[in-house]
């Protein structure tokens, strides 16, 4: 006997770009599985995206492809978060292949995690990026970035009094 | 109202496109990796960063209070759930300890060490509400800056009302010379015990602890490294409580510290799986360890006149220990203990400095204890008590496996064992509880040898052993670095139903 076919939908970009993809694909995403829960009939129209182009959208696809019939992350509770932390300090390979793209890209893709829900996608991009903060002063992160320092000297200065009662353990 | 630009300059940044609370989580990866003197300078990059930084009170939820910033760092943490902890004490820690112990209602981990001071001036505090605590450590701990000498009996008596008895979601304590009364509802969610010390002269009932225990069914993990004072073996024990078991079904973990046998007696009213892991530990040689185990299994008989305990694997630290007293412990724990799966783990990274090769030898002893897989890892080569090992080897294992220097040693005492007469010199061993191993039979069935030297090792002591005890081996398989003479080699063939050898 054949295995069911799979359900195929529709979503569109805000470039107009389409693609029609598996529902447990889409599905890695807590907001697009919230929206076919709410639908009860199938609709041929795509679901809009307004905050995706098409490109990033590709490339969370490929993620979502790679890591589907993955168990989903528990509910959004603050403990359920500080645990996911802790346990995961490292960034799998495939993963870390994954994310080496541009720091524009890099951004566009934590920004589509966060709209479209995928907290494992969101934290491998945060990860990502702390990693490239990691070990660096402010100002060669203000470089790396392209961030202009918009403090007064006279804050510049209080703040560093401030951060001097960190420990250093 | 201060209005926080992403980009003050106008000049474009990427980075700074990611709302405050997703820069608020790469900011959470960077205070699990780095001190918070070095996370800290995000909030210097620029004003949104700051901002994003400050408006996440998770960031700041982690209290320090060896730093002189705790009350910046509470006020940051807004309402958001605390882990509070404090190392190193010292008179300075007072304001902040103040200050923190305040939110009691908002901690979820409490990790203190005080001084006898400190904890004059702060205990009270550990009378509120503690409605989200989780986990909670405390440790008495030397007052360097008072002139005393630390071992001065500075032992914290908890308040009656500790939490003024609201701690719902408390799972895990861990005290270090304190007195508690174990019995108080607070602890009956427990999933985790760690009970030390006192090491003072206190007595504390035993049976009290095993009724407190019984009322924990949820415990997972049990460590008892009591000492009440210098009580003399079987002073206090006398007259256990018939009645006075604790059966705890979800037992994973208990480690004991068998210097001070009440926890030995401790042990032997508990109920548990045979599944439980029991690791047994000693750290002295001025106890007598021998009596604590002897009450241990005494205790045990009488409580269940079982034949055998059943412990599903057992570990034991040799800490300091008397290499006598593992002879006789093993031997003793031998006749009335089966485990199931013991794993051997002898590293060279254990060995301190001035500890004899043997201390590890004589826990070979416990190699008997096992009836199934033995694996010896990354062993050292073994010294002079081997020979004492090796008829318990041989006559109670069924299989055997031996890898790296281990499995040198092993053939290479094998050999001087039986081109010398050493059997009847078994009844002369310290522990004088040897010769009963003489009429045992060989009981090997299988030997798997991986890894020996080429150079000195021979067989002819294995071949000597599988002929003269009429060897039940069916199975044996040996892997050498070098080429092995031929002759022992067949001669070996010859003896077991299945036999498979490797070199190179």
């Amino acid at each position: 006997m054949a295995a069911p076919a799979t359900q195929q939908i529709k979503i569109r970009c805000n470039d107009e770009k389409e693609f029609t993809v598996d529902r447990d694909v889409l599905e890695r995403s807590v907001l697009i599985k919230n929206m076919l829960e709410d639908v009860t009939e199938q609709q041929d129209a795509p679901i809009p995206l307004p905050n995706v182009s098409g490109p990033v959208m590709a490339k969370v696809l490929e993620y979502c492809t790679h890591h589907r019939g993955e168990p989903l992350p528990s509910a959004d509770t603050e403990q359920s978060q500080d645990e996911t932390r802790k346990r995961t300090t490292d960034i799998s390979e495939w993963d870390q292949k994954f994310i080496t793209v541009d720091q524009e890209m890099l951004f566009e893709i934590i920004l589509a995690a966060n709209y479209l829900d995928i907290k494992s996608l969101l934290d491998v991009g945060c990860k990502t990026v702390a990693n490239m903060i990691k070990g660096k002063t402010p100002e060669e992160i203000r470089k790396l970035f392209n961030i202009v320092n918009d403090f007064t000297p006279e804050e510049e200065a209080q703040i560093k009094k401030e951060n001097e009662w960190a420990e250093d353990r | 109202m201060e209005v926080i630009s992403r980009d003050g300059s106008g000049q474009f940044s990427g980075i700074n496109r990611l709302p405050p609370e997703v820069l608020a989580l790469v900011f959470s990866h960077l205070t699990q990796q780095l001190s918070s003197k070095a996370w800290t300078g995000v909030t210097l990059v620029c004003r949104y960063w700051r901002f994003a930084a400050l408006g996440s009170g998770a960031l700041w939820s982690n209290i320090k209070m060896d730093a002189p910033s705790v009350e910046l760092w509470l006020n940051r943490s807004n309402s958001h759930l605390l882990s509070v902890q404090l190392h190193h004490p010292s008179r300075t820690s007072l304001p902040g300890l103040h200050t923190t112990l305040h939110e009691l209602i908002r901690i979820r981990e409490l990790h203190l060490s005080l001084t006898a001071s400190l904890w004059r001036a702060a205990s009270s505090l550990l009378e509120g509400a503690a409605p989200v605590l989780e986990s909670f450590f405390l440790e008495s701990c030397e007052d360097d800056s008072d002139g005393s000498d630390g071992w001065d009996g500075d032992i914290f008596s908890l308040p009656a009302n500790l939490f003024a008895g609201v701690a719902p979601n408390l799972v895990s304590v861990e005290l270090t010379d304190c007195l508690v009364d174990l019995k108080l509802p607070i602890f009956q969610r427990l999933t985790s015990l760690t009970l030390m010390g006192p090491a003072a002269d206190v007595e504390l009932e035993l049976d009290a602890v095993i009724e407190a225990l019984r009322a924990m069914p949820d415990l997972e993990t049990l460590v008892l490294y009591l000492d009440w004072g210098w009580l003399e073996p079987g002073e206090g024990l006398a007259t256990p409580a018939p009645n006075s078991i604790a059966t705890l079904p979800r037992l994973s973990k208990v480690t004991i510290k068998v210097d001070f046998e009440g926890n030995m007696y401790i042990l032997s009213r508990l109920r548990f799986t045979p599944t439980t892991t029991v690791m047994l530990k000693c750290f002295a040689f001025n106890v007598d360890v021998q009596s604590a185990v002897r009450h241990f299994i005494s205790a045990y008989d009488n409580a269940r006149g079982d034949t055998l305990i059943p412990v599903h694997r057992m570990e034991l630290s040799e800490d300091n220990n008397p290499v006598f007293a593992h002879n006789w412990l093993l031997i003793q724990i031998h006749r009335k203990t089966e485990i199931r799966n013991f794993v051997l783990d002898i590293r060279l990274g254990h060995r301190k400095p001035n500890q004899s090769p043997d201390g590890y030898a004589t826990e070979l002893f416990l190699l008997p204890l096992a009836r199934n897989d033995v694996t010896f890892v990354s062993a050292l080569p073994l010294s002079y008590s081997m020979w004492r090992m090796l008829p318990l080897l041989l006559t109670n294992l069924r299989h055997l496996s031996l890898k790296k220097s281990a499995s040198g040693s092993f053939l290479d005492y094998l050999n001087w064992f039986y081109s010398n007469p050493p059997l009847e010199n078994l009844a002369h061993g310290d522990a004088g509880d040897d010769a009963y191993l003489d009429s045992l039979p060989l009981s090997l069935e299988s030997l798997e040898i991986d890894g020996p030297d080429p150079k000195g090792y021979c067989l002819e002591g294995l071949i000597k052993a599988m002929k003269d005890r009429k060897s039940q081996l069916n199975y044996l398989k040996l892997r050498f670095r070098g080429d092995q003479r031929a002759d022992s080699v067949e001669a070996l063939r010859l003896l077991v139903k299945k036999f498979e050898v490797q070199f190179g």
